[in-house]
């Protein structure tokens, strides 16, 4: 019963935060100075003409008006057709949303799947060379801006070495009959390596030290004192027992760093020339392509507040103590 | 304390001494203005102000004792200028400005730089007191209507491009005369005249003309002939001319920005007009030095100062086979026109209407004359297939043509290199149309987008590219050193000014732009700024344009301290600050 409610409660929740995420989203645009005219300057275009291409995008519209159809869009899942580029925004972000998740993903994956093994060895070797140095290692790792070890990895292993691309998806000239032929194809493996790599390098502390730091206070704990004088081997006692009980921060973790590393990805992108969502939002932003950057921003925060929702739901289950804690809010 | 020890003390407590005096010294230059030497003090005010000492300058000389209520400081300057991420050489010429016009003139300038998007907005509505913004080297621009137009005093309205606001007669006079006349060179002495007004007057700026930098693969490809101006190669004269070393035959340009867009109807931004010129064929192309040449077009006949004939080249077709006819010609220009395409707007508004008068001749008949017709309208519409735009509209259930989304227009079309592949943000791939009537070596063009310069330097060093523009100077400094590879630094019509608002006080003063413009020290900005990889500005045309640029305008060479002579034949004086006085 406890948990039904609590998964009902949280559901609500999260309809009213992409509501107020869209409706912030809304206003942000707006307030900024400048429209997506301001950046034409060309002598055919008077003013005229930009009054003429304001009204195209339905922007000399009164705000609450703006504010009306956008909501009504939105429910409808339109997200309206870009300035720019004049195609549907959704298509826009299906395609490049691809690319972003094929190396975002992975990689965080990557991360999230070795990150607690690596912290959990750390815990238990706790205090020892190991985890001194480890420590150091990982809190580098963390340290060291992503363009910066993309940068350096593409001027060892692409210019000095040659052994992979600096950049891109595939060869300049490489053409394929469909995206998955693409995707499967030995030339994209060659290209998604770099920057899948540093990627992994760089969200690979995050799980690790979160891991190390539960464990250790699991590590504290009565029952694994009382599973050791039972006489478990140790092995056992990591992985079994300490390990899956320190999984439930990792977890919502992971959920917050997908999130962020949708955000975080145009700087990836940038880097290593990666066509992905990342870049396309930048560029939206910059030339004031209202339609695409909302609809691109708002894709981000609602995949965040659903994995969340999801890892909520998961954790429930996993630990039904979560709900009895969730109650009282 | 042993002898040695003593020794060594007392010598690090006279240098500690000696860089103390010196860092003081050249504090005290700093505060005492620039212009002239660094030791220059005030004058005093007792002798009325001018300074008879020859060595030491006029100085920054003060309002008579007794009439100091009748100054008043000139108000706080807004400089609009632009951010270092934008444009990291004009981020250095806006800070340079600003020093030399603090320091030598005594005004109160406050730099912002902005985002583009609002530079680009206060620029367009006017609303700015000095502000920071570049005009590009496009092709269009070497014919000089093409870059004068943005002074016409006949467009000073809020939304229009005369946005200093600066007004004359004589300047609207001789500028009618650059839009109509046809003869050449009657044309150029009124270009002559229209530059040494705008000189005499400085209603903005001028400061320099960039050259333009890039390298290329000097392995697979040679005889390189670069077009002035922006992106070197792409265009079809550079490219017919470069010889194959190797049997490489895809020629692999890397680029910072992607193409904007690729339907016709929808154009917009200078890349996509580039990217589209070899895409497509139109009447006049221009070439490496800046003449118009026959493309699509045999021959052109002016008829009179309202008719251009226009004589079509035999056997050409399309990538689809079809064959290009007068009829696409007259259907390109009355379906741009009828359908009203923004970007394209000033240069079809010359024509009236498009007649066929047979004998593959086409008829264009202007309202007005219209000097720059052939080298810019003819140049910017390229021919579109009939067959394939006239129905679109219905068959696709448009508003309007430019409907049809970037990745999904048909770009038949009759160029010499035909677009095959398009990914956004990614590539463009282009493949050699080999009925095109003329010849190029490279069968295959890629337009390969990269999210960083260096790292497209870096796959140029490697030889997986073959070009790369838009080079900074340091990376051009890299690249000369690369015997691989070929660089360039090619002289642009491009213009980097200033924007003064006249209409805002204290700019409306002809004197005080003077003595800006004399305080500006082109050549230094030049130095710093592009590290010497430009020419100084006189007027709006750059003398890289040498048909048309006037060498023989008035230069403002004298330096901050000619600048604050004007200042004080004009009734300027300063405080004891330094900072400007006006009189009230």
């Amino acid at each position: 019963m406890n948990k039904s409610r609590y998964i009902v409660v949280r559901a609500g929740l999260m309809v009213v935060s992409l509501f107020a995420v869209a409706t912030l989203l809304f206003l942000l645009f707006r307030i900024l100075p400048g429209n997506p005219t301001s950046i034409l300057i060309d002598p055919g275009i008077t003013k005229a003409a930009r009054e003429q291409l304001l009204a195209s995008y339905g922007l000399d519209k009164p705000l609450h008006i703006q504010y009306f159809l956008y909501i009504k869009n939105l429910a409808i899942g339109n997200l309206g057709v870009s300035f720019t580029r004049n195609q549907p925004v959704t298509k826009i972000l299906i395609e490049s949303t691809l690319n972003t998740l094929v190396l975002i993903l992975s990689a965080v994956l990557l991360a999230f799947l070795s990150g607690p093994i690596i912290g959990a060895v750390f815990a238990w070797n706790r205090g020892s060379s190991i985890d001194r140095y480890g420590v150091i290692s990982i809190l580098t790792l963390f340290a060291i801006p992503v363009f910066w070890s993309g940068m350096l990895g593409i001027m060892l292993f692409s210019f000095r070495l040659g052994w992979l691309p600096s950049g891109g998806m595939t060869a300049p000239g490489a053409v394929y009959d469909s995206k998955l032929d693409m995707y499967l194809s030995v030339d994209f493996l060659r290209h998604l390596m770099l920057p899948f790599l540093i990627t992994t390098l760089y969200y690979l502390s995050v799980p690790t030290l979160i891991m190390r730091n539960t464990m250790i206070d699991v590590m504290g704990s009565d029952f694994i004192e009382m599973l050791r004088a039972q006489g478990l081997d140790e092995i056992r006692i990591m992985f079994r027992h300490a390990a899956r009980n320190s999984m439930l921060p990792v977890m919502h973790q992971a959920a917050i760093s997908i999130g962020f590393a949708f955000g975080g990805s145009v700087i990836i992108e940038t880097v290593f020339s990666w066509p992905g969502v990342g870049r396309v939002l930048w560029i939206a932003v910059n030339n004031q392509d209202y339609p695409l950057a909302q609809g691109g921003f708002l894709m981000i925060a609602a995949i965040i507040i659903i994995l969340n929702f999801l890892v909520d739901v998961i954790s429930v289950y996993i630990d039904p103590r979560a709900a009895i804690k969730g109650e009282g809010f | 304390m042993p002898s040695e020890w003593e020794g060594i003390d007392s010598a690090r407590r006279s240098l500690i001494k000696l860089t103390a005096a010196g860092g003081l010294a050249g504090l005290a230059g700093c505060t005492g203005g620039g212009g002239g030497d660094g030791g220059q003090s005030p004058t005093e005010s007792g002798d009325g102000g001018t300074d008879s000492d020859g060595s030491d300058g006029i100085g920054f000389p003060q309002p008579d004792s007794g009439e100091e209520d009748q100054y008043e400081k000139v108000r706080q300057i807004e400089y609009t200028g632009i951010t270092r991420e934008y444009s990291p050489q004009q981020f250095q010429l806006q800070n340079l400005a600003t020093n030399m016009w603090k320091e030598g003139l005594g005004l109160n300038i406050t730099l912002n730089p902005k985002q583009y998007s609002v530079n680009a907005e206060q620029f367009i509505n006017h609303e700015y007191d000095i502000l920071q913004i570049k005009i590009e080297a496009r092709p269009e621009r070497l014919d000089p209507w093409g870059i004068l137009t943005y002074f016409d005093p006949d467009k000073s309205d809020p939304g229009e491009y005369n946005t200093t606001e600066y007004q004359s007669e004589e300047l609207n006079d001789a500028l009618e005369k650059v839009e109509t006349l046809n003869d050449r060179e009657e044309r150029k002495e009124w270009v002559y005249k229209a530059q040494e007004l705008m000189a005499q007057a400085q209603p903005l700026m001028f400061v320099y003309h960039a050259n333009k930098l890039s390298a290329a693969d000097g392995r697979a490809f040679g005889n390189y002939q670069p077009r002035i101006g922006g992106m070197p190669f792409w265009n079809v004269f550079s490219l017919s001319q470069m010889e194959q070393k190797t049997d490489e035959s895809t020629f692999i340009l890397g680029h910072t920005r992607d193409i904007q867009t690729l339907n016709t109807l929808n154009l917009r931004g200078t890349s996509s007009v580039r990217a589209l010129l070899l895409n497509y064929d139109p009447l006049v192309r221009i070439d490496l030095d800046g003449t118009p040449r026959p493309a699509a077009a045999a021959d052109w006949d002016i008829v009179d100062t309202t008719t251009v004939d226009v004589t079509l080249r035999d056997g050409m077709t399309f990538h689809d086979g079809e064959p290009v006819t007068p009829e696409d010609v007259k259907f390109t220009f009355d379906y741009i026109m009828d359908w009203d395409v923004t970007y394209l707007r000033s240069y079809y508004n010359p024509i009236d209407n498009v007649e066929l008068r047979g004998d593959n001749v086409i008829r264009f008949n202007l309202k007005n004359p219209n000097a720059p017709f052939v080298q810019i309208t003819l140049n910017q519409i390229w021919i579109l297939p009939k067959h394939i735009w006239e129905n679109v509209v219905e068959e696709k259930g448009f508003e309007h043509p430019k409907e049809w989304a970037k990745e999904e227009v048909d770009l038949t079309g009759s160029g010499p290199y035909r677009m095959t592949e398009y990914e956004s943000e990614n590539r463009a791939i282009y493949e050699k149309f080999d009925d095109y009537y003329m010849d190029f070596p490279v069968d295959r063009l890629i337009w390969k987008v990269y999210g960083s310069q260096t790292t497209a330097i870096g796959d140029l060093e490697e030889g997986r590219i073959h070009n790369v523009r838009g080079l900074q100077a340091s990376q051009y400094e890299r690249t000369k050193q690369n015997n691989n590879l070929v660089s360039f630094a090619v002289p642009s019509h491009g213009l980097t000014p200033i924007y003064i608002q006249n209409s805002r006080e204290p700019f409306g003063d002809i004197n005080v732009r003077h003595a800006m413009a004399h305080c500006l020290d082109k050549q230094e900005i030049i130095n710093v700024a592009l590290q010497g990889y430009g020419d100084i500005a006189t007027s709006p045309i750059a003398p890289a344009n040498e048909f048309w640029h006037n060498p023989d305008v008035p230069k403002y060479e004298g330096g901050a301290e000619t600048g604050r002579q004007i200042l004080y034949d004009a009734g300027y004086r300063w405080n004891s600050n330094q900072q400007l006085l006006k009189p009230v």
